[in-house]
């Protein structure tokens, strides 16, 4: 029997599914599907973010010097400031009144309002006098006198409560400052003080790096859904007892099901990467049969998984409530979307036994840094493992079922 | 006469309660054994640890001049069991060439085999038709179908006529007899009494207990009664 029992079990697989329309659906659906809610949820930050603006500049007297002639005149720099306020994130409103302003963000009408003092230009132009730029940075001849002020910083309010909203807001009130200053006095640079190399993945973005963890997810939610329900539903139906009475042993049932799931899982992560590519563009530089072999490899584990949980249940009702039990902890623990370095310490250990996060890790390796097989090797290895002994805890576990364990041994008494 | 299967002091515990207790069997080659009983009375407990499916908690059986639990047997016995134990997404054919496929038989032999079982089961016309769209009747013909396709030695069939029509019955009838004459046996469960009267040997079982075997008219002259049925309830009551 062997590869011939095994290759009639997985046609039986396919020829089910290819009559069973909505698993169809389910299987060629739901890459796509997540790729383009991942993709567009993901892909962007925060933008649009509804933010007042209260500008109290009272500006500043600077006396221009002008062929020969001299002439003093109210200076504001606030506007400069305001015109490198990136539009695309920011949805500014103008209001006077900073109370009113700040009861809108209390109300949950504005994400944050920034405040410009009265005294914001002097104070500005005083830090400028002290670097003996005022010249430069008005871009003029002028002379100014420095009186100190108290309280000419920009203030920033911000509802904290989305963490991703605030930084956003922080980080782009801070970029427009930096940028005003370089712009206005150019032998100040902040940034020229670092310079940045990267070594892999120059213009990777945020897709490219759950890219590889969305196909991970995919390939478990389908095989652990379809092994647990096929599995639960050959038992209960009664076919599986029939098998166990023919002569196909209980790891060719087991072989023929990896067979089947090792396809899908391969069909659906080139569909993944092929809707990923068109859509989002993302990166792959590594070998794409290094990365559909990992795949398959996991898959494979993933499968002798669901065959342990669905010895578990007693139907298919139970069955399922075990799949989110599978799934919650590999997205957020496997580094799908957050890198493992920011886990808490406690956590930790639970990624590591969490298959995933090995796929997700070599997956990523190989795409965006193009690491071969020599490099992937320790992740290589672990998923080898996982494939190994859950596998064979899946076989062991049919053997049970069909009452075949120990047989030989009893013989030899 | 050469016996296909024996048991002794067959004991299938599940937790407390005794399924099947202390059973002594023996089917004759070539006969049609029919268990009767009540509702849980060890009739199914008994095939499944006959064809493999239930380890006896104690007690020994030999099949086919085997010691099971053997896998070597696997290819000599054939097992419809109660639930229909179909596929619902194939067809009825597909159906037919997966459980060919996996008793290994070749290509020909299988489409040769599928015709004969079609016809047998009078089916001829639902080939492409899907599992899951025939009618409860028609399942348990194919499911009959199903676990005749490697021409077995030994049949084990639980309720094979449960939702079959009359005229079917008469013609499943009619089928194991000509089985029967090919040297095949068949043991059976079934709640119908003409049934059991159409067997060559009878075993009434009650609370895992064999309490009466023999033929029909043997059981009725026993408990001097006209009909299987009365003889099956004097037994059923003198027991309880």
């Amino acid at each position: 029997m062997g590869a011939r029992a095994i290759l009639a079990v997985a046609r039986n697989n396919f020829r089910q599914i290819s009559h069973d329309k909505r698993t169809l659906g389910m299987i060629v659906m739901m890459p796509i599907i997540f790729i383009l809610l991942f993709g567009f949820t993901f892909a962007g930050e925060p933008e649009n973010i509804r933010t007042i603006l209260v500008n109290a500049d009272q500006g500043a007297e600077v006396t221009f010097h002008i062929d020969g002639s001299s002439y003093t005149q109210t200076v504001t720099v606030s506007d400069l400031f305001i015109e490198n306020l990136d539009p695309k994130t920011f949805n500014l409103v103008y209001k006077d009144d900073l109370n009113v302003s700040l009861n809108e963000v209390k109300d949950g009408k504005a994400w944050a309002v920034i405040y410009f003092p009265p005294h914001f230009t002097q104070g500005i132009l005083n830090w400028a006098s002290v670097l003996g730029n005022v010249s430069e940075f008005l871009d003029a001849d002028v002379s100014f006198n420095a009186v100190p002020v108290e309280d000419s910083n920009i203030t920033l309010y911000v509802d904290g409560s989305n963490t991703q909203v605030a930084a956003k807001v922080i980080a782009e009130v801070g970029f427009a400052f930096t940028q005003t200053i370089e712009e206005r006095s150019p032998n100040i640079s902040f940034t020229s003080f670092i310079t940045k190399d990267f070594v892999y993945g120059e213009n990777v973005r945020f897709i490219d790096f759950f890219a590889p963890g969305i196909i991970g997810l995919v390939v478990t939610m389908i095989t652990v859904i379809l092994t647990i329900v096929s599995f639960v539903r050959e038992r209960t139906n009664g076919t599986l007892d029939r098998l166990f009475v023919s002569p196909i042993k209980p790891s060719d049932i087991v072989l023929g099901y990896t067979v089947t799931f090792s396809v899908i899982a391969l069909f659906q992560s080139v569909e993944l990467l092929l809707v990923a590519s068109l859509l989002f563009n993302i990166t792959f530089v590594g070998s794409i049969l290094l990365a559909l072999a990992l795949i398959v490899l996991y898959a494979i584990g993933i499968l002798g998984l669901g065959i342990l949980l669905s010895t578990l249940a007693k139907n298919e009702f139970q069955a399922i409530q075990f799949v989110p039990l599978v799934i919650v902890p590999s997205i957020m623990l496997a580094g799908i979307l957050w890198p493992i370095e920011s886990m808490p310490e406690v956590v930790r250990p639970i990624s590591s036994v969490i298959p995933l996060t090995y796929l997700a890790s070599s997956l990523r390796s190989v795409m965006i840094r193009g690491w071969g097989l020599g490099e992937i090797l320790p992740e290589l290895t672990i998923l080898i493992v996982f494939a190994v002994i859950l596998l064979g805890v899946g076989i062991l576990l049919v053997y049970k079922k069909a009452n075949r364990l120990g047989l030989r041994k009893r013989k030899k008494e | 006469m050469k016996q296909v299967v024996v048991t002794k002091d067959l004991v299938k515990k599940f937790g407390e309660l005794r399924a099947v207790d202390r059973l002594n069997l023996q089917i004759q080659k070539g006969e049609i054994y029919g268990f009767i009983g009540p509702n849980g009375s060890g009739k199914t407990t008994t095939i499944k640890i006959l064809s493999g499916l239930l380890r006896p908690t104690s007690g020994e059986s030999y099949v086919l001049g085997c010691r099971i639990p053997d896998p070597s047997i696997f290819p000599r016995i054939g097992y419809m069991p109660q639930e229909v134990a179909l596929y619902p997404d194939l067809t009825v054919s597909q159906t037919i060439s997966f459980f060919g496929e996996i008793y290994g038989l070749g290509k020909k032999e299988m489409e040769k085999r599928e015709e004969e079982l079609l016809a047998f089961v009078d089916m001829k016309a639902k080939r492409k038709e899907m599992v899951s769209n025939l009618s409860g009747g028609m399942r348990h013909r194919l499911s009959l179908a199903v676990s005749l396709i490697h021409k077995p030695e030994l049949l084990f069939l639980d309720e094979p006529t449960v939702g079959v029509d009359p005229e079917l019955r008469t013609s499943f009838w009619e089928y194991f007899r000509d089985l029967t004459e090919d040297g095949v046996t068949v043991l059976l469960t079934t709640h119908y009494m003409d049934e059991a009267s159409r067997c060559d040997r009878v075993g009434m079982i009650r609370e895992g207990k064999l309490v009466a075997v023999g033929t029909p008219d043997q059981l009725k002259e026993k408990t001097n009664t006209q009909s299987l049925e009365d003889a099956f309830l004097h037994y059923v009551r003198r027991i309880g």
